[in-house]
C-alpha cells in the first residue's frame, strides 16, 4: 500500500515535470510545425547554464534560473533562425527540417559532453526539505515542480486566450496560410514561440537540476516524453499536452509497481501506439 | 446592370502588367495584364489549372511572380509582403479554408483586423460586418469550424472586410457550396460591392452564378488571357464555348 502511495506521488510530481516539457514543445511544434528534436538538448543546455551559474559563478539559485531561462530562450531562437528558418525559406519538405533537427540534437548533446564533461552535475548549495506521508515521501523541489507547472500553464493559457500575440499564435497554429493572408508576421511569431517554448523547458530543467542532477543525455528522454505527450494530447492543444504529460507519468510510475524500471520508455511507447491506433487525433480533438 | 456601363470609367485600383508566375520552374501564368477599377466587380474566369489562383495569389504577395509588375493606386507593390498589402487596403479571401476553424467567430473577426491599430474603429467595423451578415452576430461565440459551409464563407468574407479594404480578392467563393448557397454568396458579394463601394476581383469557375454580378470579365486559358471585356457576350453559350 505504501509503495502504491509512493508511486502515485511520483506520478503526480513527475507528471508536472512532463507537463512543463510538453507545454514548451507543444508551443513550438503546434505553431510552427517544426519537429524540434533539438528541444531536448536545448533544454539540457539551459539546465547546464543554471548549474554553471550556481556551482561555478556562485550566483544564488533564483538569479541563475532567471539568467538560464533567458539564455535558453536565446538558444531556442538561434536554433530557429540559423537552422530551421533557412530551410523554411527554401521551401524544404518537413522531412529535411526533421533531419536538420536531429543533426542539431547530436551536435548540441556532444558539445555539452565536451564542455561540461559526462559526469552527473548536481548543486549542493541549495537546501530543501523532505516531507513524509506515512512511509511515502516527497521533497520541496517536487512541490516546486507542481507549482511551476501550474503557474506556467495558467500563464500561457491566459496569454494565448487574451493577448493579441496569443490569439495570433493560435491563429497561426490553426491555419498558417490564412495567418499570412490577414497580415500576421509568421516569422516574428515563430521567434516568439521558440523563445517561449525554450524558456518553459528551462524552468523544467532548473528543477530537474535540483531533483536528479544533470547528464549530457538528459535531453533525449525530455524531448521523447514531450513529443509523445503532444501526439497523445492532440497536436495544437496545450491542454491535451498537459493532460497527456500527467497520464504518461502516472502510467510510467504505476507501471513500476509490477514492471521493472528498464521498461519505462517501452510503457510510454505502448501508450503512444495505443492512442495512434484508437484515437489518432489525441485526447483533445480540434474542430 | 446596363446603367453601370454608361458610367464614366473609374480610376484603376489594381494594375497588373505582363505578370508571369509559377511554382519552381513550372510557369503557370504567362504575361497577363489585368486591371481592377474602383468600385467594380471583375470576374476572372477559366478552367481548372488555367492559372487563376496563381495569378491572384501573386497579385496579393503570397507567391513571388517571376516577372511583370503589380501596381496599387499607382504605387509599385510587386513582391511586397502580404501584411503591407493588407494595411494598404487589399484583402484576400483564399479558396476553401479562409477561416480559423478552431477559433470562435468573434475571434476570427478580430483577427481579420490584425493589422489595424485603432480598436474603436475595429469595433465599429465589426458591428458593420455583423449588420451585413447577421448570422455572424448570432454565432459570435461559436467555434467557426462547426458552422455550415455557407456560414464559413460569410465569415471568411467578414474577416476580409474587417479592415475596410478598397479591393477584395475572392478565390472561388462558390467552391464546395450547394447551388442555392452559391446564389446567396454571390448576392452577398454584390451587396458588399454596392454598400461599401468596394472593388472586387473574383476568381470563379461557376460561370452561371458569377456572370450576373460581374461588371467586367477576364478569361484565362492555360495561363494566358483570352478574353477581356463586358460580361454580356459571354452570356451567349455559343460564344462561351468557342472561348473555353
Amino acid at each position: 500500500m505504501d509503495l502504491l502511495i509512493q508511486l502515485t506521488l511520483n506520478g503526480l510530481f513527475n507528471g508536472a515535470h512532463f507537463a512543463l516539457l510538453a507545454m514548451g514543445f507543444a508551443l513550438i511544434f503546434g505553431t510552427t510545425g517544426v519537429v524540434h528534436f533539438a528541444y531536448g538538448p536545448v533544454y539540457a543546455v539551459g539546465a547546464y547554464i543554471v548549474w554553471a551559474l550556481v556551482a561555478l559563478a556562485g550566483l544564488p539559485f533564483w538569479a541563475a534560473v532567471i539568467l538560464g531561462v533567458a539564455a535558453t530562450a536565446a538558444f531556442g531562437v538561434a536554433s530557429y533562425l540559423f537552422i530551421y528558418r533557412p530551410f523554411e525559406i527554401g521551401g524544404s519538405p518537413p522531412f529535411v527540417v526533421l533531419v536538420a533537427s536531429l543533426g542539431l540534437f547530436i551536435v548540441l548533446k556532444n558539445l555539452i559532453g565536451i564542455v561540461f564533461g559526462t559526469d552527473v552535475k548536481t548543486v549542493d548549495s541549495v537546501a530543501y526539505d523532505v516531507h513524509f506521508v506515512g512511509d511515502a515521501f516527497f521533497t520541496t523541489v517536487q512541490v516546486g515542480q507542481v507549482l511551476a507547472a501550474l503557474l506556467v500553464g495558467c500563464g500561457i493559457a491566459l496569454f494565448l486566450r487574451a493577448s493579441r500575440y496569443g490569439k495570433a499564435i493560435r491563429a497561426m497554429a490553426d491555419n498558417r496560410e490564412m495567418a499570412t493572408v490577414i497580415g500576421i508576421d509568421t516569422k516574428r511569431l515563430s521567434i516568439l514561440v521558440f523563445a517561449l517554448g525554450s524558456a518553459v523547458s528551462a524552468v523544467a530543467g532548473s528543477l530537474v537540476l535540483l531533483r536528479d542532477g544533470l547528464n549530457p543525455n538528459m535531453g533525449f528522454g525530455a524531448v521523447f516524453v514531450a513529443f509523445v505527450a503532444v501526439i497523445v494530447g492532440g497536436v495544437g492543444s496545450l491542454r491535451g499536452a498537459v493532460i497527456a504529460g500527467f497520464l504518461l507519468a502516472f502510467v510510467q510510475s504505476l507501471g513500476m509497481w509490477q514492471i521493472p524500471t528498464e521498461w519505462q520508455n517501452t510503457i510510454v511507447f505502448v501508450v503512444l501506439f495505443g492512442f495512434l491506433l484508437a484515437r489518432p487525433s489525441g485526447i483533445v480533438r480540434r474542430a | 446592370m446596363s446603367a453601370i456601363h454608361t458610367m464614366p470609367i473609374a480610376e484603376p485600383l489594381l494594375e497588373v502588367r505582363g505578370l508571369s508566375a509559377g511554382y519552381g520552374k513550372r510557369a503557370v501564368v504567362h504575361d497577363v495584364d489585368l486591371t481592377v477599377r474602383a468600385g467594380e466587380i471583375r470576374v476572372l474566369l477559366g478552367h481548372n489549372g488555367a492559372g487563376k489562383t496563381t495569378l491572384v495569389r501573386s497579385v496579393f504577395g503570397l507567391i513571388r511572380p517571376s516577372s511583370g509588375s503589380v501596381r496599387y493606386r499607382g504605387e509599385e507593390i510587386t513582391k511586397r509582403r502580404c501584411a503591407d498589402n493588407v494595411k494598404a487596403g487589399i484583402a484576400l479571401v483564399p479558396q476553401g479554408h479562409g477561416i480559423f476553424r478552431s477559433l470562435t467567430v468573434r475571434e476570427n473577426l478580430e483577427l481579420g483586423a490584425y493589422t489595424a491599430d485603432d480598436p474603436a474603429a475595429t469595433k465599429t467595423n465589426r458591428d458593420a460586418v455583423m449588420d451585413l451578415f447577421p448570422i455572424l452576430r448570432e454565432r459570435a461565440g461559436q467555434i467557426a469550424g462547426t458552422m455550415s459551409g455557407g456560414q464559413q464563407q460569410m465569415l471568411a468574407m467578414g474577416m476580409a472586410l474587417m479592415h475596410r479594404p478598397d479591393v477584395m480578392i475572392l478565390d472561388e467563393p462558390s467552391i464546395g457550396l450547394a447551388p442555392n448557397l452559391v446564389q446567396r454568396v454571390m448576392e452577398a458579394i454584390a451587396e458588399v460591392n454596392r454598400a461599401l463601394r468596394m472593388a472586387v476581383l473574383m476568381v470563379e469557375q461557376n460561370v452561371v452564378h458569377a456572370l450576373p454580378i460581374a461588371q467586367s470579365v477576364t478569361v484565362l486559358r492555360t495561363g494566358r488571357k483570352i478574353y477581356e471585356g463586358a460580361p454580356e457576350p459571354l452570356g451567349d453559350r455559343q460564344y462561351l464555348m468557342t472561348l473555353f
